[in-house]
């Protein structure tokens, strides 16, 4: 429904630093924009004494802050101190916030490596692959679950091998995949192995290589091949260009913006 | 509806060469007027500050003016108009701002109430002045916040409205009908007329005012040999003003109805089945019975619709856990000094914002569009924003909407939109 929803609750001067996200929030309406939209990511331990205090001194909602003091005494699981939150601010609506607990309710119905990969995978697709990597090797280090099977653990180190490779870490990734498919004996395991060794020390298929990683390196030089109609890779050129043509300011210009926009994604990469 | 047992409520008419104070409390639920013991008029002192000379000393009242007659003391007039001003004053060769000198008298003023009242603290304060413009009442405001009287404490009105006060604290059958109040003072004659209208279950009350200063003048008053012409001319004007008019009381004030007052067909005239009340100090009580009602409310129907107040309210459309709601920002009937206000919003897909000006006499709501679309396109329910309403005069509204974005996750355009109402 369309509208302008009234913000019932303060504005603070001082913020609420979210370290998760590395995001610092102001009002309870950022509170609950961050928890929808990142439910995955967060876990009962958001819920501290910190948060408590901010939202009854910074935000002046003595209630609210009453309210989690009790479920957090009582430990009470994520989908209430979520909900008790999202309900008590006038910001989602009913329908949005059932649609949450429904999600959440099955969170809570995961086991502990489940919601972990759960979390690592939503950090992956996010790109935030340093934290994806600490979660995925709490999974694997940490107490093993018998409850999960080979397939499971093959996929964790898998997705951790993206991770690596999303760092460019390509010697860490390729041990990843070969670890994971010596577990869910995936054929994309092993072909992110290949594409992985490849890219780690250049090497290219030989006649003497096996028909799978042959494939492998086929579909690796196909999407080379094919790089260069990647946006990325076409500013690049387009940058280049500017220097062959003699236009020195604007190709340093375009180069600083890239390298810098570079540096900006790896740092959010290694967060 | 305040239930405070010990309170104490000041009434200060802040005039441009006498001021008086009155206060209420507790026990004095009527308001007493502080004797200052002048030599003229015991309930007045005069508006004027002095520094003793060589000394960080101030007096205020006559003590100022004891001390300059002494040549101890240099003194400072016209407090008013310098604050207004916001000029530095050099006074004893020592450069003062206006506030400063302000600050001085308000406080003398107050300490004078409390003195008087046996009270040590001050739950509320209402100032009335004769010219009512925003330079000279922000620098009250800001006087007396450095005297330690916060803004939720203080009140501020017009002459108009320390008129209505006053008269509509006596018994109802004082006010039942018109009222009148001549005030003849030195600026000449003003009649004033409040009157009440009932509107949809409310009882709006409305001052009319007539000035008579050229014709009516205090020169008039002063020329001592003018007496009869002066009577004949109030007498014929108030039978033109009473005219077909259903009136239950009349009020005089001012210097010229200070003294033994000998003006007989006047007087004959409107005490003819009217009550009939002299005294100078119904401005001063005046502003505190509206601090008294400051702090335990007036009747929810009475609407003040005089000069100073806002005859239209001011509505918003919000949406309220999903449901259309209306935001009352602004109620009919308050001062459109003080009537400022701020809110903050999460845009949900709106387009404008959307104002209802609703004329307390006028079921009809006529609309205002504030289209939000100089603003950046973001996701849903992240963009902030903050809506103000400021008053100029009690018709004119200024709008302004800010982008405030949403944190950290979408960053303020820091663009914002200006809109002026005319109400």
């Amino acid at each position: 429904m369309a509208g302008l929803i009234l913000c019932r609750s303060r504005y603070a001067d001082r913020p609420y630093y979210i370290s998760n996200m590395s995001v610092n929030i102001y009002s309870l309406e950022e509170l609950c924009y961050y928890l929808y939209n990142n439910i995955y990511l967060i876990g009962t331990d958001l819920f501290d004494e910190g948060l408590v205090d901010y939202i009854e001194r910074e935000l002046g909602e003595k209630e609210l802050a009453g309210q989690l003091e009790f479920l957090i005494s009582e430990n009470a699981g994520l989908s209430e101190l979520v909900m008790t939150v999202l309900r008590y601010v006038d910001y989602y609506s009913e329908e949005e916030i059932s649609g949450l607990s429904a999600t959440i309710d099955e969170l809570d119905t995961q086991n502990v490596s489940e919601r972990l990969k759960a979390r690592a995978d939503n950090f992956l697709s996010n790109k935030r692959y340093s934290s994806a990597i600490h979660n995925y090797e709490t999974i694997i280090y940490g107490r093993k679950d018998t409850g999960q099977g080979d397939d499971f653990y093959g996929n964790v180190w898998h997705n951790m091998g993206v991770a690596y490779a999303g760092m460019f870490d390509f010697y860490e990734a390729k041990q990843c995949f070969e670890r994971a498919y010596a577990l869910n004996a995936n054929d994309e395991s092993a072909k992110a192995a290949v594409a992985a060794g490849c890219l780690d020390d250049g090497r290219c298929a030989g006649e003497d290589e096996d028909e799978q990683v042959y494939v492998a390196y086929r579909e690796i030089e196909t999407l080379m091949d094919h790089a260069p109609e990647e946006p990325a890779y076409r500013r690049v050129k387009n940058a280049f260009e500017l220097k062959e043509q003699g236009r020195a300011d604007e190709y340093c210009a375009a180069i600083d913006d890239i390298i810098n926009n570079w540096k900006t994604e790896y740092r959010n990469y290694i967060k | 509806m305040n239930t405070k047992e010990y309170f104490f409520c000041v009434g200060i008419d802040l005039g441009s060469e006498y001021s008086q104070v009155s206060y209420c409390d507790y026990q004095n639920k009527e308001p007493v007027s502080v004797d200052f013991e002048g030599q003229t008029w015991r309930y007045r002192t005069p508006t004027v500050v002095s520094k003793t000379i060589g000394r960080e000393e101030w007096f205020a009242g006559d003590e100022a003016l004891h001390g300059a007659k002494l040549g101890e003391a240099v003194p400072v007039d016209n407090l008013l108009k310098k604050a207004a001003d916001k000029k530095p004053v050099t006074v004893d060769d020592t450069s003062v701002m206006p506030i400063k000198l302000l600050e001085v008298y308000l406080d003398y003023l107050l300490q004078s109430a409390k003195s008087a009242g046996g009270s040590e603290s001050v739950d509320r304060v209402c100032v009335t002045v004769e010219d009512y413009n925003i330079s000279v009442l922000n620098v009250i405001v800001k006087a007396m916040e450095n005297i330690g009287i916060s803004r939720d404490k203080l009140e501020t009105s017009s002459r108009d409205e320390s008129f209505i006060y006053y008269a509509v604290s006596q018994k109802e059958e004082l006010w039942k009908n018109d009222v009148f109040l001549f005030d003849y003072d030195k600026a000449g004659l003003a009649v004033k007329r409040m009157y009440t209208a009932n509107e949809r279950g409310n009882r709006i009350i409305m001052v009319h005012t007539d000035s008579f200063y050229d014709e009516l003048s205090y020169q008039v008053w002063e020329n001592k040999l003018s007496a009869e012409y002066l009577d004949d001319k109030l007498y014929q004007l108030a039978m033109r003003l009473f005219d077909r008019k259903n009136i239950s009381s009349v009020y005089l004030t001012g210097v010229v109805f200070a003294d033994d007052i000998n003006l007989p067909s006047f007087i004959n005239y409107i005490c003819d089945r009217r009550r009939v009340f002299a005294g100078n100090n119904l401005y001063c009580k005046g502003a505190c019975y509206q601090a008294y009602a400051g702090v335990f409310g007036m009747p929810r129907d009475m609407i003040l619709a005089c000069r100073e107040r806002i005859t239209t309210g001011i509505e918003m459309k919000i949406s309220d856990r999903g449901r259309d709601k209306i935001l009352r920002m602004v109620r009919p009937g308050v001062n459109w000094f003080g009537a400022d206000c701020e809110y903050d919003f999460i845009v949900d897909n709106a387009e404008a914002v959307e104002l209802f000006l609703s004329p307390i006499d006028s079921r009809e709501k006529q609309l205002v569009r504030v289209p939000l679309t100089d603003f950046p396109e973001r996701p849903g329910k992240t963009t902030r924003i903050t809506v103000s309403l400021s008053f100029t005069s009690d018709s004119r509204c200024h709008v302004m909407v800010k982008d405030r974005g949403f944190g950290e996750f979408y960053a303020s355009s820091g663009r914002v939109i200006n809109e002026e109402l005319l109400l």
